[in-house]
């Protein structure tokens, strides 16, 4: 199955390059500094088909990140690619009946709609926990801190528009930020940091929440017209990892239709590990299991296939740096 | 480049090289990096300032520094026949000095006049590192500053001071409709009338997206009321024009104060909590 890698040009430069540079401008950045080491230059931009790769984005969002007159560019990015997604993608997303709904179309065509993250659904008791990772590849802390902020205001500006009453919980998976204003105004929800992963929590009342003037029947046919999820290269190794627990690297190579050596190269390509992305899609899994499930030790153990209570133990130590218990109490 | 070809063109007519062991390459090298960077200056005063007399005049100013520095470096290289047009080399410069400082002087009154429109929108000392792009208006962290400026002086004077935030009604609904470029200008309209609507202690800065700032020194609660009404009832006569068909679009500004009289607040519950308080007003619309 075709993946998308770090180096392939398959973002559409209409949402992932353009208006960055147009919004850069805005703020009294040249597009020659945005662009700066991305190989590509603004005349480029403007093609229809032009498409870049992940790497140019992360260039431009490092060349952004480093001018103090962006600093809330990630949340204006953010509302506007909104509205651009939705002129493209409304009639599909606008016309589920709830949240609940949504999330479900968006476990099948959310890669289309926004190839960066994907998302695992995980059920509690009063609600769902959304854990979102990068889709094609690890990325440096300001770059991912910047896409988490697009993330973010992307949720509460769609939630904002169509269900004003819905509320939920963002975890930021980094430091609480010097500067607070940009949250305090473009987050409608509530939100945390330091966690370990981005997490939305969601509560029942809310998934249930109807979206303003739907008309549900016209999902499936959108979904039809839709094309199918071109999965990120880290996506599809974690929904393999998921699948496959105790799968070793060779075996999930062979899955992903490469050889062994290939696919530690293209790991490496991705800024990551196979065992780095196995220990972040169980330790997401464990963390759920123990905070928010109540899971015994034995029970967790068993959810993630370990052999034994002692190595599961060993393992979440070398996660989170807490043993299970004192992690539960905490 | 003129200038330069002129006087390139002038010394080819009126000089004869010097031989290659009188020429000082250190020397040459030291004048020729001199007229390069004022030529740069030159560039750059065309590029950065606005149209005018100030311009005007600091550019006659460089060029003439230009004419001298460019004539002392090519006299390095060359011997000027007559050798007395070597004595006239510093009257361009000395020319130009004269001139520049006239453009000092008019640029001290054309900056004295610019401090005046800025009252509102600084206090006390001035950063442009932390000035908002698209508003002009001092960003959030100069707030900051001077909100613990005031802090500091609640012991001292014993007088309350107060801060609003106002947010634009419905303003994502107005950038989905209308584009980021027309919700910039709203954001510059919107501080313009703010700052028109303050007194010249007071001081407004952008907060965030839609959200502005004012600090309100040795105020009360009430009269910060009163200023933030009177701010919004200007704001709702205003009519913008954001189409071709010269309909008039009016704004609103929903706005929350909070007064402050004892320096137990910090600067991030003081802004959580006006953002909550603004946060309830819209749920009360």
């Amino acid at each position: 199955m075709q993946t998308l890698e770090c180096h392939m040009k398959q973002l559409e430069s209409c949402y992932f390059a353009q208006p960055l540079v147009d919004l850069a401008q805005q703020c009294g950045v040249h597009a020659d500094i945005t662009l700066k080491g991305s190989k590509l230059f603004r005349s480029d931009l403007f093609a229809n088909t032009t498409t870049i790769s992940f790497e140019q984005l992360e260039r431009i969002i490092i060349n952004i990140c480093a001018q103090p007159s962006c600093r809330e560019l990630s949340f204006i990015y953010g509302q506007y690619l909104l509205n651009t997604l939705i002129s493209h993608y409304g009639s599909l997303l606008f016309n589920c009946r709830s949240i609940q709904h949504l999330i479900n179309v968006l476990l099948l065509r959310g890669l289309t709609i926004f190839p960066l993250f994907h998302f695992r659904k995980l059920h509690k008791e009063d609600g769902y926990h959304l854990t979102f990772s990068p889709a094609i590849a690890q990325t440096n802390a300001t770059v991912l801190r910047f896409l988490y902020e697009v993330l973010a205001s992307i949720l509460c500006g769609y939630v904002k528009w169509r269900c004003p009453e819905a509320r939920f919980t963002i975890q930021f998976p980094f430091d609480k930020p010097k500067e607070i204003a940009q949250y305090l105004s473009y987050l409608s929800q509530s939100y945390s940091f330091q966690h370990s992963d981005f997490v939305v929590a969601i509560n029942k009342p809310t998934l249930i929440k109807q979206q303003i003037n739907n008309f549900p029947f016209l999902v499936n046919k959108q979904l039809q017209i839709t094309p199918k999820n071109t999965r990120g290269f880290l996506a599809q190794l974690h929904r393999l990892q998921l699948k496959y627990p105790k799968y070793h690297s060779e075996q999930i190579a062979s899955l992903m239709g490469m050889s062994a050596a290939t696919f530690k190269r293209k790991l490496k390509l991705h800024n990551t590990t196979f065992l780095t992305e196995k220990d972040r899609v169980h330790r997401q899994q464990a963390m759920f299991y123990v905070a928010e499930q109540g899971y015994s030790n034995e029970q967790v153990a068993s959810a993630l296939h370990f052999s034994d209570i002692t190595n599961f133990r060993r393992a979440f130590k070398r996660w989170t740096g807490l043993t299970p218990s004192y992690f539960r109490k905490t | 480049m003129g200038l330069t070809l002129l006087a390139i063109t002038a010394t080819y007519h009126t000089s004869v090289p010097k031989p290659l062991a009188d020429i000082n390459l250190l020397d040459c090298l030291g004048e020729g990096g001199l007229a390069l960077i004022t030529l740069m200056w030159i560039v750059v005063t065309l590029l950065t300032r606005p149209k005018g007399l100030v311009t005007n005049l600091l550019f006659a100013g460089l060029s003439a520094m230009y004419v001298s520095m460019l004539w002392d470096f090519l006299d390095e290289m060359v011997i000027f026949t007559p050798p007395y047009l070597t004595s006239f080399e510093a009257i361009p410069a000395c020319i130009g000095m004269i001139l520049m400082s006239i453009a000092a002087h008019y640029w001290y009154k054309e900056q004295s006049i610019f401090n005046q429109t800025l009252m509102k929108k600084e206090r006390f000392y001035r950063d442009h590192s932390i000035t908002d792009f698209v508003t002009g208006l001092y960003s959030i962290e100069y707030m900051k500053n001077q909100i613990s400026h005031e802090l500091a002086r609640l012991e001292s004077e014993h007088c309350t001071f107060c801060l609003t935030m106002f947010d634009i009604c419905n303003f994502a609904a107005f950038s989905r409709q209308h584009g980021l470029q027309k919700s910039n200008q709203l954001l510059r309209d919107t501080a313009d009338m703010l700052s028109l609507s303050m007194r010249e202690s007071d001081l407004l800065c952008r907060f965030a997206a839609d959200k502005f700032v004012i600090i309100h020194p040795q105020t009360t609660q009430a009269q910060a009321n009163a200023f933030a009404a009177r701010a919004t009832a200007f704001i709702a006569r205003h009519a913008n024009y954001h189409d071709d068909k010269n309909q008039p679009q009016f704004s609103a500004v929903r706005w929350s104060s909070i007064e402050i009289h004892n320096q137990q607040w910090e600067f991030e519950s003081l802004m959580t909590n006006l953002v909550a308080a603004l946060n309830r007003t819209k749920v009360a619309a």
